[in-house]
């Protein structure tokens, strides 16, 4: 460990026993940077509505004031990922959709968790800048340095808030590091935020590499999705899609990791498509299981309309498996360069038919027009543990140096 | 030691599940007071696990009679024998009106009551089992745990002050080599 890179992890979203893949991007990246700190503390605020939809936080003081005293004496500090100790921090929130409100709440919550005592580490690390990012500015030391990386998948939608919107202003402008993990998010905020477009600088989601599947997939037959079912992955479109590329060759099966409010539908539809035999639905996964779904498959196929990085596409290529991937935002800049390498990227579309084109054509110059291994390397330098603490440790020990 | 899990709504099952045999594994006599059986269906939640079950849903504001029967009977009732006649489309239309205001005031009126004794029975019933427990270790496992004892926590950790209070049973830091 090194003795000089003492470090505080603020975040909203991180594993726990209930939702053990939310945030696991942020436990990968504890994971990562751990060995490389003397400590390393995670402040996880994890948002708890409370009260009646619509009312103030403040309509139930006794409420409050009860939270404020158990937070005091609740610190029980747990084990994670590389030795490093997560403190969980249940953050009372109304039961409202401002993010401004939630954006108070988490700088409180933490603060009344501290004691009113500042984080106690020069270096603070913030994920969510709303949130994790302001409770971070308003509860650091005064000389302590504080960095944030931008996931969301939502900003837009908050920026569209004017409270929010002027609370993120005040954030880019106070943080000592901003960071994006991907072009959508950095495009988004550039142009709403002119002035701070020269702040911004990329940093990855750090993504394993230490197992590959033995051996590269002979066709492309298997199917794999792992995603979220809600609208924006667009399984319905894939279910479709599946039927029609089926409908040609039999053999075909599709598994879906993932859970969400549309499984019943999606089953339903499945049925309907008359590929019900020929899918299997998994429900949520656990993120250690993933390496080895993805490596059990012959292709992973993402359906998604939007998103900001596309951790996924990335796991699927480090396990050895080729991809078939709409361009989303985050995967086209994933997979630049590499494209054909990697498997085929195809544009969003409402008409399933661009996946099955796209998937013939995969299908066709499979395997020995693609180079999954020389895409792999690449991704590996780019995106490992090794590769991302690096990043974290240049930018956290550059500013130290100035 | 006595651990006792607060879920009320048991909203956070799987972690429950997980959790709850952690504290048996560990060696602990391990009580959980939630809603019900049906709203951890699924989760396997250990054998060792004693349960108390609120039950809070079989509660439900019953309107009084003469509200049901002035106010929701009999005027649809005329209305509808009003409807039978030539002023058949006037009083479809007032029945709409009268359904849209005062009926729906009337189920809303119901529901907070609802809400209201099904929050009570919540309370009463959590504040019960703590009683008879009297637990070393009370884990609030979400947010509804919170407002479940709000009004009587305080004063039990005056009284308690060794009483342990957390918001999960995860392992501990100082149980690992770190």
């Amino acid at each position: 460990m090194n003795a000089d890179r003492h470090v505080a992890v603020v975040t909203p979203w991180y594993p726990d026993p209930q939702v053990t893949y939310a945030g696991a991007f942020v436990k990968a990246q504890v994971e990562a940077v751990a060995g490389g700190c003397s400590d390393l503390d995670v402040y996880h605020l994890k948002s708890w509505p409370v009260g009646e939809a619509g009312a103030p936080l403040d309509a139930n003081p006794e409420v409050l004031d009860l939270h404020a005293r158990l937070l005091a004496r609740a610190d029980a500090p747990l084990a994670t990922a590389g030795g490093a100790v997560l403190h969980r921090v249940p953050t009372l929130t109304p039961r409202d959709t401002a993010w401004i409100t939630h954006s108070d709440a988490s700088a409180r919550w933490l603060r009344t968790f501290l004691g009113g005592r500042p984080l106690d580490a020069p270096i603070v690390h913030a994920h969510v800048p709303i949130t994790g990012g302001w409770a971070a500015l308003e509860n650091a030391a005064p000389d302590a340095r504080v960095y944030m990386t931008e996931h969301s998948s939502f900003l837009a939608d908050l920026l569209d808030q004017p409270a929010a919107r002027a609370r993120y202003e005040q954030v880019l402008e106070r943080a000592d590091g901003f960071f994006v993990v991907g072009e959508p998010l950095h495009d988004l905020i550039a142009a709403t935020f002119p002035r701070f477009a020269d702040k911004l600088e990329y940093i990855a989601n750090p993504i394993d590499f230490r197992t590959a599947r033995a051996e590269a997939p002979r066709s492309l037959r298997r199917w794999l999705s792992v995603a979220a079912l809600n609208e924006r992955k667009r399984i319905d479109y894939l279910l479709e899609a599946f039927r029609r590329c089926r409908a040609d060759d039999p053999e075909l099966t599709l598994t879906l990791a993932g859970d969400g409010k549309l499984r019943p539908a999606l089953e339903a539809l499945a049925a309907d498509l008359g590929v019900a035999d020929a899918v299997a639905f998994l429900g949520s996964v656990d993120p250690s299981e993933v390496p080895g779904l993805m490596a059990s498959h012959d292709l992973f196929v993402h359906t998604s309309r939007h998103e900001t990085f596309g951790v996924v596409v990335v796991e699927a290529l480090a396990a050895g498996t080729p991809v078939l991937v709409s361009r989303c935002g985050g995967s086209d800049q994933v997979l630049r360069g590499i494209e054909s390498e990697a498997g085929r990227l195809y544009d969003v579309d409402d008409d399933p038919d661009v996946l099955v084109a796209a998937y013939l054509e995969l299908r066709e110059r499979y395997p020995e027009k693609t180079d999954v291994d020389a895409a792999r390397e690449l991704l590996r330098a780019k995106y490992s543990y090794e590769t991302v603490a690096e990043r974290h440790f240049e930018v956290w020990d550059r500013e130290g140096r100035r | 030691m006595n651990v006792l899990f607060v879920a009320p709504s048991g909203a956070r099952a799987k972690a429950l599940a997980t959790e709850t045999r952690r504290a048996a594994d560990a060696g602990h006599r391990v009580l959980l007071v939630a809603e019900s059986e049906a709203k951890l269906a699924g989760h396997d939640l250990d054998g060792r696990v004693e349960t108390h079950w609120i039950g809070s849903s079989a509660v439900s504001y019953t309107e009084p009679a003469a509200t049901r029967f002035f106010r929701r009977k009999v005027p649809l009732g005329l209305l509808r024998r009003v409807g039978r006649g030539p002023l058949r489309r006037r009083a479809r239309k007032a029945a709409k009106h009268y359904r849209a205001t005062v009926i729906a005031g009337l189920d809303a009126d119901k529901k907070t009551r609802t809400q209201r004794l099904r929050r009570d029975r919540r309370d009463a019933v959590v504040r019960e089992q703590v009683q008879r427990w009297a637990p070393d270790w009370v884990v609030l496992h979400e947010p509804l745990a919170v407002e479940a004892v709000a009004g009587f926590l305080p004063a039990l950790i005056a009284e308690r002050p060794a009483l342990r209070t957390t918001y999960a049973f995860e392992e501990l830091w100082d149980e690992t080599d770190g």
